[in-house]
């Protein structure tokens, strides 16, 4: 047989496949859809990373110009830091959320392993090309993330009070702080699973790994938002670096900045030294975690997933309370299954989760005064004035984004079979699922803390006006749906991920404080309740009554206009145009 | 009864299946055959509502099925050809959807599920997610999933893909069973042995249209032939197969 003359290697071969296929992960529902997802992001990127550089943002012109006119550098070497550190953190969020992105393609997977098994490859050419392939992408991830930072950043952190005003020091040493930190973050994330993998049971690897990569998302987003705020630290908070920022890497890789540009400072050449130890241990424990995988891979990952399971069916679900009625029951225990474990489903879900405890977690820890005695009532009045609705603001567009992925498109047959004599039912548990999922649980928390704090009559009001705005977003949200969740194919990309950005910081940034602010008046002035509340019942009434018009009549969608659909078999079906939209 | 009367669907201008008519009486098994792609699969999710027709039209008891979909749906049963199940359901769960959806609670349910599990030798997987099954447990759930709720028609396509001997031997039974009980059975596969068995009628498709529709035995007279496959094989046949292995032989060593 000569066909290998005809190639360049097995090794390189697979290498070359696993690196097209990078991004074609749980994410998205067939292979290319996640370009529109990447051009998405990078579109996002671009605006934001400009938005870093001071002489572009129109509230910042002229910031270091003054700092140089200063008689000492203090200030402007303050700054400088505050702002470098900003841009790593940024750099290894980006890096870190495009590891968790490319998630499970980092280690091989089963898949991988079984559809090789019957072609002459050996798991250690899998294993090596996998390596190759992750070594390759993060390469060329971080050097081209960091190509126009080492740029501008010295340009804009130049002048008489640099360390060194040499320019090509500036590039050599940003270069390096910046690549040093997105290799160590993507490098992390990468021993981080092969840890995983070698401790977790293989049965239960999926399970851990999929929540590991959800609450390190939320971490993710949470660092970012943290962005804005450690730009602007002032001098005092850059001078007590030493006693916070020991252990904190954006730190250390600012230290490998400092260092190159000839600081001599023992903390900042400590942080440099530990920058360089924290990168070679995270590429070591990969190389390592690697070569141990390997010799553990085939039990933990072939055979670990393979164990019968001798209990797991529920009497009982909280889910019965919901509905009585078969059909309905039928989608409610659908969906909840579908939603904890299909890992897509899972993963975005996830991902949503983390959001909204990062935006939280950050708008309640802007002053401190949760957990500061003598301001924790305005704290908590806060909290139970903010969360409710900005919950609803990133919980339901999410549980949205899951709902409408496919999971298993080519079993949706048992629904559409069923589907004329379930319709009605089918709408009615989705909204009834989505209430008690997205909506209802973060009520249920809050709504008793806001009976202590504001005592039964305000609270009461406060809840309703809540409850009935978190109630219209649902009924705007989900106003043309009209599919059964999990089951219509998807085309990612369709609404540029700026608009959706935008959508979210308008929202969260005004919409949400603005009608907190009149909920709380709402709450203690009972005439204003009763100004607000019918105005927002009536539109509550009339975008419910028209979301439910049709319901039962019209079919549901299974197909979105110019996906690849995925038919029942029929392979003709593949070439009609699809005509209907999700 | 059901009727199929002038079926036809097109594909961006292709024809997969060609004014197809036939009638399944009560108590009948119709063998639907035909190679790859002649058009039974997309004949059978036709009938079940799963797509469109272009043309024609099917009737149960004289009453077009779209006329009342739900109320035709509710009384089939049907296993199709890919064992397409969400993999992160159990058999159990999986069953007791497919029991809900059918409007079927409790007691009931429960008590036919647990039966179909045990008679199918699935009960201690039965909490197993169906993603750990193999292609015969698959497909003992689909034909679980197509018996529950006592259905009047049952549409069949390749129901014993996967299946152990013993187990196609009890489905062979069972489907002539429930013929016996007066149920309406379209059985589409390319097994012809058990075609030949257990069905009364054949109709054998090729290319989207109707190749020949009789009994077996008013086959064997027209066509001369013994048995089924060579009726079948006189019918739609295109190359000899002999050729056809000797030219894939010849190919391997290219």
């Amino acid at each position: 047989m000569n066909t290998s003359r005809r190639t360049r290697g097995r090794t390189y071969e697979l290498t070359r496949h696993f690196l097209r296929h990078m991004f074609d992960s749980e994410w998205s529902a067939s292979t290319g859809q996640w370009q529109t997802a990447a051009t998405s992001l990078v579109a996002l990127l671009i605006p934001v990373a400009m938005l870093l550089v001071r002489e572009l943002d129109p509230f910042g012109q002229g910031y270091y110009r003054r700092l140089l006119a200063l008689p000492t550098p203090d200030r402007f070497r303050a700054a400088v830091l505050a702002d470098e550190i900003s841009l790593l953190v940024l750099l290894s969020v980006i890096s870190g959320v495009i590891a968790l992105f490319v998630w499970q393609s980092l280690f091989p997977s089963p898949r991988d392993f079984l559809a090789l098994a019957g072609l002459p490859v050996r798991p250690h050419q899998v294993f090596t090309a996998r390596l190759a392939a992750v070594s390759v992408f993060a390469g060329v991830l971080v050097a081209g993330m960091n190509v126009v930072p080492a740029l501008v950043a010295p340009s804009e952190f130049g002048g008489r009070w640099a360390i060194d005003p040499s320019f090509g020091a500036a590039i050599v040493a940003q270069a390096a702080a910046g690549l040093s930190a997105c290799a160590f973050v993507f490098f992390a994330l990468v021993a981080l699973q092969g840890f995983i993998l070698n401790i977790v049971p293989g049965r239960f690897y999926a399970r851990v790994s999929l929540w590991i990569q959800g609450l390190l998302a939320g971490a993710m987003l949470l660092v970012g938002l943290r962005l804005w705020a450690i730009r602007e630290w002032p001098m005092s908070t850059v001078q007590r670096i030493p006693e916070f920022g020991v252990w904190w890497p954006p730190v250390w890789f600012a230290g490998v900045r400092e260092y190159l540009l000839g600081s001599r400072d023992p903390f900042w050449s400590e942080m440099a030294t530990r920058g360089v130890q924290a990168l070679a241990a995270a590429i070591g424990s990969t190389l390592f975690l690697y070569l141990l995988s390997y010799r553990r891979y085939r039990r933990l990952m072939v055979e670990g997933s393979v164990q019968r399971q001798t209990s797991g069916a529920r009497r009982w679900s909280p889910l019965d309370l919901l509905s009585r009625e078969p059909r309905q029951r039928a989608i409610l225990h659908f969906l909840s299954a579908t939603l904890s474990r299909s890992r897509t489903q899972r993963a975005i879900w996830l991902a949503y989760l983390g959001g909204a405890a990062a935006v939280l977690i950050n708008s309640s820890i802007v002053d401190g005064a949760v957990w500061v005695s003598r301001r924790r009532q305005a704290g908590l009045d806060f909290l139970v004035l903010f969360w409710p609705l900005a919950c609803t603001v990133v919980l339901l567009p999410g549980l949205r984004h899951a709902m409408r992925v496919p999971a298993e498109l080519r079993a949706h047959w048992i629904f559409r079979i069923h589907e004329a004599a379930g319709r009605s039912a089918w709408m009615s548990a989705v909204e009834r699922f989505v209430v008690a999922y997205a909506i209802a649980p973060v009520y249920l928390v809050l709504i008793p803390l806001s009976i202590h704090l504001h005592g039964w009559m305000p609270s009461a009001r406060m809840a309703i006006l809540q409850v009935f705005l978190s109630l219209t977003f649902f009924e705007i949200l989900f106003q043309s749906w009209q599919q059964l969740p999990f089951t219509c194919s998807y085309r990612p990309g369709s609404k540029p991920l700026v608009t959706v950005v935008a959508g979210y910081g308008v929202t969260l940034g005004a919409l949400v404080p603005v009608l907190s602010i009149y909920i709380a008046a709402a709450g203690r002035s009972a005439i204003l309740f009763w100004l607000f509340f019918p105005m927002l019942f009536g539109l509550w009434f009339k975008l419910r009554a028209g979301r439910r018009e049709g319901w039962g009549e019209a079919p549901l969608l299974y197909e979105d206009p110019g996906d690849a659909v995925i038919d029942l078999g029929i392979t003709e079906m593949r070439v009609q145009p699809a005509v209907r939209s999700c | 009864m059901l009727e199929v009367r002038g079926l036809t669907k097109r594909y961006a201008g292709t024809l997969a299946v060609d004014h197809v008519s036939f009638q399944v009486s009560a108590g009948e098994i119709l063998g639907y055959v035909g190679p790859n792609g002649a058009g039974k699969s997309t004949t059978v999710k036709m009938i079940i509502g799963l797509i469109d027709p272009s043309e024609g039209m099917v009737l149960y008891n004289g009453r077009s099925v779209r006329e009342d979909l739900a109320a035709f749906q509710s009384i089939l049963g049907y296993v199709p050809e890919e064992p397409y199940l969400y993999p992160y359901l159990s058999g159990y769960e999986y069953l007791e959807l497919t029991a809900r959806l059918r409007g079927m609670a409790g007691n009931r349910a429960e008590a036919a599920i647990s039966e179909f599990l045990q008679l199918f030798g699935l009960w201690d997987d039965r909490h197993t997610p169906v993603s750990s099954y193999s292609k015969g447990m698959r497909q003992k759930i689909l034909l679980s999933a197509a018996l529950l709720g006592d259905p009047q028609i049952l549409i069949f396509d390749e129901p014993l893909s996967g299946l152990d001997v013993t187990t196609m031997l009890v489905v062979r039974e069972l489907m002539q069973g429930l013929a016996a009980q007066g149920r309406t059975i379209l059985y589409s596969s390319h097994v012809l042995e058990v075609v030949e068995k257990i069905c009364s009628r054949v109709l054998i498709l090729n290319r989207g249209r109707v190749a020949a529709h009789d009994s077996i035995q008013n086959l064997r007279e027209t066509t001369r032939q013994s048995s089924l496959e060579a009726i079948f094989g006189e019918l739609t046949r295109e190359a000899d197969p002999r050729e056809l292995a000797g030219r894939f032989l010849r190919a391997m060593t290219t």
